[in-house]
């Protein structure tokens, strides 16, 4: 047996062993706990990462591409092609951008191998998140507004003793194109959980979770202009979100803009 | 209560309709038939007709809270067949293997749950997404038998070795060996390909393998558009006598198996 398969067996083995061995402590009381613990764990530590991460790291083939076809709205696909979305902000203007110091950030648990991401959409926008990054999915419920906050600061939502910071998102990706119509069409439904911050970004409808390569990400590392925008799903033509700098925009009470 | 679980590390096998044909056709027969869906794309139950993200209970619940039975009877959704029941699934369910990592005993979920509703359930249908994660290895650790669909052709012959590879490493983590049966699905009797993937599993796979085959069969799908199990929408089909004969195959070998652990 090659060392490769051999170690792969190993971590195989660990895992199973772990999810299939009763701990000493119950794991009912894991499980009224899962997403409190989840925000305690540090970014992109080593336990966090999937048993397929684990995998990919001791050569295990590669398999299944995109389980499901993700339908993306015509207008943006649209705007994409036509060039038109520098207004959205949401595309990059040049390709080039701080190509090189990407070499000197920390490298994120997605940029190697096949990695999952979720997609969703808001007012006919398509928008992915690297399913590692993503901290949970909560249904919307009632929101307490706070006075003195950014007009995309929708409120505050309680989550089982939790307190989330909901993001009109609609409002913080495209502020210039929400006027009065397209907020009040706007039906929100999901709060998508940034990684393991209070911050969540509303949605209208979960699209579908996608295996992506690499090579399927038009990547911007540490674009200056768009730090939240981690690359461009080619095929989808839709922003994938560099999560840890979007939370920190959004501690920031930075909009899109930066501002 | 005996449970099956459907499960292959490959995707487009024919899991879902294999749990949806065998269900139908277990209803048809007269037992109570509880599906779960632990596929975060919700398929089986999209099929019938079931829009998972508009629901407040689903298997994630059963993860992330705990579930008492009458809890776990609240998270179940009625289908237009009286004797079938789905635990459904949602896409939150992707989360999980993040959410949960690979924390003690979380492998055991599904088979508590289930355990729970024991009383109601002739026959529990696991249908697994094809990634092994916690989702998965919960199905797996739960199932009396696992059902293995592989389609006829050689990249799918790939995939069932990872599979299996999968059992063996599982099975030695639990103190039971798991019995599981391949079935060959999507044989198109017209291509040599199908023929030849065939022969090989039934060389490779002789004591494991069901000896018949889930023929290529447009009544799958067209039943899907109608949101009927096979056996209603084309009951005398290709398609719907082999799942017949393929669960009369997995009757015998259980009550072969009773036998042998009496």
């Amino acid at each position: 047996m090659s060392k490769s398969l051999t170690a792969s067996k190993k971590i195989m083995k660990n895992y199973l062993s772990e999810l299939l061995t009763e701990p000493e402590v119950d794991v009912e009381s894991v499980q009224q706990s899962v997403v409190k613990q989840t925000t305690s764990r540090p970014l992109a530590h080593k336990e966090n990462q999937s048993l397929e991460n684990l995998l990919k790291t001791v050569n295990e083939p590669k398999e299944a591409k995109v389980a499901k076809e993700v339908p993306v709205t015509k207008d943006v696909a649209k705007e994409v092609t036509n060039g038109n979305s520098s207004d959205t902000g949401l595309l990059p203007t040049s390709s080039e951008e701080s190509l090189t110091a990407a070499i000197t950030l920390p490298q994120k648990g997605y940029r190697q191998g096949d990695f999952q991401a979720m997609f969703f959409e808001v007012a006919g926008l398509t928008i992915a998140v690297p399913l590692i990054e993503l901290g949970g999915i909560h249904k919307v419920n009632k929101t307490s507004s706070l006075m003195g906050k950014p007009d995309w600061f929708k409120g505050v939502m309680l989550y089982r003793d939790e307190k989330i910071n909901v993001v009109d998102t609609a409002l913080w990706v495209m502020p210039e194109k929400c006027d009065q119509a397209l907020k009040d069409s706007l039906n929100y439904q999901y709060i998508i959980m940034l990684n393991d911050s209070s911050w969540g970004l509303m949605a209208e409808h979960l699209v579908d979770t996608v295996v992506l390569s690499q090579d399927e990400v038009k990547w911007l590392d540490s674009s200056e202009k768009r730090p939240w925008l981690a690359g461009l799903v080619k095929e989808k033509m839709c922003a994938l979100l560099d999560v840890s700098a979007l939370i920190e925009l959004l501690n920031k009470g930075s909009d899109i803009n930066q501002k | 209560m005996v449970v099956w679980t459907v499960a292959n590390q490959k995707g487009g096998v024919g899991k879902t309709t294999t749990t949806i044909a065998l269900a139908g056709v277990l209803a048809e027969q007269g037992h109570r038939v509880l599906l779960v869906d632990t596929d975060p794309h919700a398929s089986l139950s999209y099929y019938f007709g079931i829009e998972s993200e508009d629901l407040d209970l689903s298997v994630y619940e059963l993860f992330t809270q705990v579930s008492s039975r009458e809890q776990i009877l609240q998270t179940l959704c009625p289908t237009q067949y009286p004797n079938i029941d789905i635990l459904p699934a949602t896409m939150g369910l992707a989360t999980l293997d993040r959410s949960l990592g690979n924390k003690g005993g979380m492998g055991l979920v599904l088979k508590k749950a289930v355990q729970k509703v024991a009383e109601s359930y002739d026959y529990v249908l696991m249908d697994c997404p094809p990634v092994l994660g916690v989702l998965m290895v919960n199905a797996l650790a739960a199932a009396d038998r696992i059902i293995i669909p592989v389609q006829t052709e050689f990249l799918a012959l790939k995939g069932l070795d990872r599979m299996i590879k999968t059992l063996e490493i599982m099975q030695g983590e639990q103190d039971t060996s798991f019995k599981y049966t391949i079935v060959p699905t999507m044989f198109d009797k017209r291509t040599k390909a199908s023929i030849l993937a065939f022969k090989k599993l039934q060389e490779v796979y002789t004591n494991k393998i069901w000896p018949g085959v889930i023929p290529i069969d447009t009544n799958f799908r067209n039943a899907s558009f109608e949101q009927k199990v096979p056996s209603d929408f084309a009951a005398n089909s290709r398609g719907t006598l082999a799942y017949k004969s393929l669960l009369n195959y997995l009757v015998k070998q259980s009550m072969q198996y009773k036998e042998v652990e009496r």
